[in-house]
């Protein structure tokens, strides 16, 4: 069931609200269109309560329309009460004094719901879903007043019992249970249910006074009663339709499946309680004394009853038993009064039992409650036992008011527990809501961190990945590198070449297994040795070679080592080897030291010595049979076999003639085989030059003659030696001096001049010859080359004087020029150095 | 009269050479190959060897290298008649002690003659 709101149902609670108020307006009226009062019934008395009752109705209907100006609606509303008010103070002239009193209750009425009306039109006004309509504790008041008023017997309660043919006890209550349970609907929740069950007793009293009058010929305010008992519940429907949906909206699933077994026990209950005390109307009255006590009884039975009871919470089983408790109260009752005549009584007990069931744990206020009753009621025997105050109705309408108080008392208790309650759940839900967002919050950062953590681990786990790829890489670098070095490694081991390499202080840290073999040394004892005290070369003669190379090598040049080396093992093998000395760096270009590689020659060697053993041979047997045909010659031309005719001469000398060509040819040719196989030893030494100058000049003495030349000598008588090859110094000059016999005329000059010259000896040879034209001067020393001149003067020479001479010049470490001038003369300048290059 | 040995496995060089030398006065024995002359130098003792290198038998340089040996021997002068090149064994001849060493084809018969009178005279 949902709570019932807007604009709609604020003015439908209104306007019921306003038809209620018109039906209590007309019942009232109508209990009083019949003369009540002793007085006989003074229409004018009539006329003014009614006037007065009109009044206030009419501001009431009338309020309704002016929701929009509260504050003129407060006055209005004083106006109608000051109305109401004048009415019975006019009366007072007339002596009413009962009067006083109901209008006395009218105006408590509404100064007590004055202050709902000044609020509950503001609340109706500014919030939508108001639940209460703030004429219900008017309605309230004024029901409890008028049926306050009903059950004081001097206010007409017997003639309207006598009229209606109903107790006024009965309408007493009737309007009693209206108001109270109209004012506990303004208080609470918790004792709605037994407003609702006051209302509809009510309802139904007022459907009973209603065919009373009926019945006895008074259909106007038959019709009254009857528009009252129908409007009562009706105007209560939305309240009551709002307050369930409020309980239903704070209970769990399981809870609202009982809820409506709840409400209607609880209800039946009410109903049960009510009317069974207007059905003991019928039976006659007890001592009061009597009833205290079965009150007494009655609330402890059902107080014990409550703490032995294994229910705790408020249910169907919970109202059963509270239901046999009532029962077995009201049999005690019985058993010990012999039957109950007022209704009050069991309206007191009513008003006990619902804050029993309603607030078990507050039995406190019962016999506080009780205390109260029992002296009031004493006093009020007191008093009225003898005097003129003395009404025996008045008591029993004090004892009701009590019980009104009482119930009007417990139902502010009630209200104030169940707010005090409601407040202290309110404030541990506050406090639970409060946990529980902590909570959540505390859930939300430790969700958070776990996040964080999360992430942090696929990172971690990220970063391991990429160092395993990394590793992996590195692993492989890694094994690539062993690999190339195994490889690099297996190359040098596997080299024929001979390897040695040597640090920067000389020691070997390099060695391979060739260099073992040549050298004859093991790897394990030349590492850390010095490189020169294992890889020992020598000259072929035998003498310990200064290593030239290695030291060059040490200073940052590398070269070829020199020819014809070899290389002694400790066994004093020798082993003819070729190779290269050179120096390595480090990236700064330091530095780091050398490394020799060199390689066995035997078999070059060999195969160079089979050569030289086949130009000497090829030499040798070319010769032979040449120096044989020369010397034969020599012999006839010497006349040893005879003397020759001119003409045999003639021939012979041509003979000769072309047989020393051929030799020197043949020489010629040999020379320039062994000078280009580097097979020619030179081998500079301080060599004196005079005496080889002497002597080639004595060596060319028959020559010279033959043509008439002139020597001319000029050699110095003080030459240092010049560092020379000596036989290669021979051959070179003796090649120059025979060029320049050769390609003077006769009669012309030759010298020969020797001297030192600075750091050199120079060594000239002149002649005053054909000279050699100028454009042919740049090919003179090129192999078989023979100036044009030179050819048609002469046409014996093979071209390879002046090359070979070159040859050896060079080699002995000297340098070659000429001066040259056709026609004049040639002169050729050696020069030798002194000291060694 | 000097004696002088030649030593030269050519014959017909050995009948020049040996014409020649007679003729201007020595006394001359000749040898065939390198074992027969050590003999002839060892028993006949010759004022000069006139030596050939490439003989059968004995080479001229083993000749040369016995003759040095021999105390009785060493001091004969030698002179190398050969057609080798000069290069050649020029050193190890040098190193044995001679110095003169002929090219036999550069040399006419007068030259080797005056070689020879150089070295031992007439």
């Amino acid at each position: 069931m949902r709570a019932v709101s807007g604009p709609r149902r604020r003015f439908a609670i209104v306007w019921l609200d306003t038809a209620l108020g018109l039906s209590l307006l007309a019942s009232a009226m109508g209990a009083r269109l019949t003369p009540l009062l002793p007085v006989g019934g003074d229409p004018r008395v009539a006329d003014a309560v009614s006037a007065g009752f009109i009044a206030f109705a009419a501001v009431l209907l009338g309020s309704h329309a002016l929701i929009r100006w509260p504050r003129a609606r407060a006055v209005l509303i004083w106006l109608a009460a000051a109305v109401a008010l004048i009415a019975p103070i006019r009366l007072l002239r007339f002596g009413f004094i009962d009067l006083i009193l109901l209008d006395v209750m009218l105006a408590a009425s509404l100064v007590l719901s004055g202050r709902y009306v000044w609020k509950g039109w503001d609340v109706i006004r500014a919030d939508e879903t108001a639940r209460r309509s703030p004429l219900v504790p008017i309605a309230g008041w004024f029901a409890v007043a008028y049926g306050a008023a009903c059950a004081v017997p001097g206010l007409g309660a017997e003639a309207l019992l006598a009229r209606f043919g109903a107790p006024a006890p009965l309408v007493a209550v009737a309007f009693a249970a209206v108001g109270a349970g109209l004012l506990a609907e303004t208080r609470g929740k918790l004792v709605a249910w037994g407003a609702v069950a006051a209302i509809a007793s009510g309802s139904a009293m007022f459907v009973v006074l209603a065919l009373a009058r009926a019945g006895s010929g008074s259909p106007v305010a038959a019709m009254t009663y009857l528009a009252l008992a129908i409007m009562l519940p009706l105007s209560r429907w939305y309240p009551l339709r709002n307050m369930v949906a409020d309980d239903l909206a704070g209970l769990t699933e399981s809870q609202r499946s009982t809820y409506g077994y709840e409400r209607v026990g609880e209800l039946g209950i009410w109903l049960v309680i009510f009317f069974g005390a207007f059905y003991t109307q019928l039976v006659p009255p007890v001592s009061f004394r009597t009833y205290f006590i079965s009150v007494v009884l009655a609330v402890v039975v059902t107080q014990v009853s409550f703490r032995l009871l294994p229910v705790r919470s408020i249910g169907p089983r919970h109202y059963m038993w509270t239901l046999l408790a009532v029962a077995v109260s009201y049999l005690l009752l019985l058993a010990a009064t012999g039957g109950l005549s007022s209704p009050f009584v069991y309206f007191a007990f009513v008003a006990i039992f619902a804050g029993a069931v309603v607030i078990p744990p507050s039995w406190l206020w019962y016999p506080v409650g009780l205390i109260a009753l029992y002296f009031g009621a004493e006093i009020a025997r007191t008093v009225s036992a003898d005097g003129p105050w003395h009404r025996p109705d008045m008591l029993q309408g004090l004892f009701m008011l009590s019980a009104l108080g009482v119930t009007g008392l417990y139902a502010t208790l009630i209200s104030r527990k169940h707010a005090a309650h409601q407040a202290s759940i309110e404030a541990a839900n506050v406090r639970m809501n409060d946990l529980l967002r902590q909570a959540d919050a505390e859930r939300a950062r430790a969700e958070a961190s776990a996040k964080e953590q999360r992430t942090l681990n696929l990172e971690l786990l990220e970063m391991r990945s990429a160092l395993m790829n990394v590793l992996e890489d590195v692993e492989e670098t890694k094994r690539q590198i062993e690999s190339d070095f195994l490889r690099d490694a297996a190359i040098f081991e596997a080299l024929g070449e001979a390897v040695a390499a040597a640090d920067k202080n000389g020691r070997i840290f390099l060695f391979n297994p060739a260099a073992e073999t040549l050298t004859g040394v093991p790897r394990t004892a030349a590492v850390g040795k010095p490189l020169e005290s294992i890889v020992r070369f020598f000259f072929e003669e035998g003498r310990v070679l200064q290593t030239d190379a290695i030291t060059q090598a040490y200073a940052g040049r590398g070269g070829r080592l020199l020819p014809k080396l070899t290389i002694a093992s400790p066994d004093g093998r020798r082993t003819p080897v070729s190779g290269t000395v050179a120096p390595f760096f480090d990236a700064e270009r330091r530095l780091q030291g050398i490394v020799v590689a060199f390689r066995d020659m035997t078999v070059e060697r060999d195969i160079d010595r089979q050569k030289s053993g086949f130009i000497s041979i090829a030499s040798h047997q070319l010769r032979t049979p040449l120096s044989s045909i020369r010397w034969f010659v020599d012999l006839l031309l010497g006349g040893d076999a005879g003397k020759l005719n001119a003409e045999q001469q003639e021939f012979l000398k041509d003979i000769y003639a072309s047989v020393t060509r051929m030799i020197s040819l043949v020489g010629d040719l040999l020379d320039v085989s062994r000078i280009e196989e580097g097979r020619v030893l030179v081998n500079p030494v301080p060599t004196e030059v005079g005496p080889i100058v002497e002597t080639l000049i004595k060596d060319f003495a028959g020559p010279l003659a033959a043509k008439k030349l002139t020597i001319e000598q000029d050699v110095a008588k003080t030459i240092p030696p010049a560092v020379v090859d000596p036989d290669g110094l021979r051959q070179a000059l003796g090649n120059l001096v025979s060029n320049a016999i050769n390609y003077t005329p006769e009669g012309g000059r030759v010298g020969i001049r020797a001297a030192a010259d600075g750091p050199a000896v120079v060594v000239e040879v002149w002649d005053t010859g054909i000279g050699i034209p100028e454009s042919q001067k740049h090919r003179v020393y090129e192999r078989f080359f023979r100036a044009a001149n030179a050819v048609s003067r002469e046409t014996v020479g093979s071209g390879l004087g002046l090359y070979i001479t070159r040859l050896l010049v060079e080699a002995s470490g000297g340098t070659i020029g000429f001066t040259s001038e056709e026609g004049k003369g040639t002169r050729f300048t050696l020069r030798l150095p002194i000291k060694k290059a | 009269m000097k004696h002088i040995l030649i030593v030269e496995d050519e014959l017909s060089m050995q009948r020049a050479l040996k014409n020649k030398l007679e003729q201007s006065g020595y006394k001359i024995s000749v040898a065939s190959d390198g074992a027969g002359a050590l003999d002839d130098i060892r028993s006949t003792k010759p004022d000069l060897v006139l030596l050939d290198l490439i003989m059968p038998k004995l080479d001229g340089i083993s000749v040369l290298r016995e003759v040095k040996k021999d105390d009785a021997l060493r001091n004969t002068p030698v002179i190398i008649l050969t057609n080798l090149s000069t290069g050649d064994k020029v050193a190890e001849a040098m190193q044995l002690g001679t110095f003169d060493f002929l090219v036999k084809a550069n040399y006419s018969l007068d030259d080797v003659l005056k070689k020879v009178r150089e070295r031992i005279g007439e």
